[in-house]
């Protein structure tokens, strides 16, 4: 696949609970699953306006992760002129597939933790297929 | 004078040595400096406005963990009105102890890997510095 059909996938990368732990780890999985396909965009290197971070941002189709009802995601996004895609709530994903997270440690995600983490990277990966394949197409006929 | 230190890690997510920053921040906060001494800063909800973390930035001693040359956490910091009064460069702790980063996995340490605990350690050292010299004071 060419760089044209890369997605930019931005998760709110926090550390204060259990859910950024959650995030963090589905965009690795997703990552590893789709490497010609992701680019991983660090949230901290938006917060310290990286150029390239941003770049990355603003010339790829990007896809947003909020954790928690913060949406840090949703403010980068907002913040930093961004245009997402798709934006993902992870509560949702949970409720959809009723996984609780509530006795998990933020440190290292168990055997549960790390099963929301694989739900939330197929809904991920679900989006950046459609968006690759779609951009992909929008190369081919212009 | 501050009572606490903000632990204020990049939190990165394309590097191991951001990694180890956000393992090292968990080991001090949680279980070297304990909660009554430390803080632990979000950048992302910081950026978001939320006010525990604005609190964090403007009330205690900050200790800026980056994870490169970019040194992102200072600049949210000093953008949110906050002052970092310490950095700690990831990079350069694990070079002093010779630990290549390229060793490192990306997804995640245990707190007992050393180069968690290296940094940790000079998260620690430097926060006690920075308490002793207000209780000093």
């Amino acid at each position: 696949m060419s760089n044209d059909r890369k997605v930019a996938l931005l998760v709110c990368g926090g550390i204060g609970r259990i859910v950024s732990t959650v995030v963090r780890q589905a965009a690795y999985m997703a990552a590893a699953e789709r490497p010609d396909n992701i680019i991983l965009v660090s949230s901290g290197s938006l917060t310290g306006d990286v150029p390239q971070a941003l770049q990355t941002a603003r010339t790829h189709p990007l896809v947003a992760v909020d954790a928690c009802v913060e949406k840090c995601a949703s403010a980068l996004v907002s913040g930093k002129q961004l245009q997402a895609k798709e934006i993902i709530f992870l509560p949702d994903v949970a409720a959809k597939y009723k996984v609780s997270i509530a006795d998990e440690d933020r440190k290292g995600l168990s055997d549960r933790g790390m099963r929301l983490a694989r739900k939330l990277a197929d809904e991920i990966i679900e989006y950046v297929d459609a968006l690759s394949l779609s951009h992909g197409r929008n190369d081919n006929a212009s | 004078m501050p009572h606490k230190v903000c632990i204020q890690p990049c939190l990165g997510i394309n590097t191991p040595e951001s990694t180890v920053g956000r393992q090292a921040s968990y080991l001090a906060h949680e279980i070297l400096l304990g909660p009554e001494k430390s803080d632990l800063g979000c950048s992302p909800a910081l950026y978001a406005g939320v006010q525990e973390d604005i609190d964090f930035v403007l009330n205690d001693f900050v200790i800026a963990v980056e994870s490169c040359e970019q040194c992102c956490a200072n600049k949210l910091v000093a953008q949110r009105g906050g002052r970092v009064h310490a950095t700690i460069r990831v990079d350069d702790v694990l070079a002093d102890g010779d630990i290549a980063p390229a060793q490192l996995p990306l997804h995640h340490l245990a707190l007992d890997h050393p180069a968690v605990r290296l940094v940790a350690e000079k998260i620690v050292q430097t926060a006690r510095h920075l308490l002793n010299g207000h209780q000093e004071g």
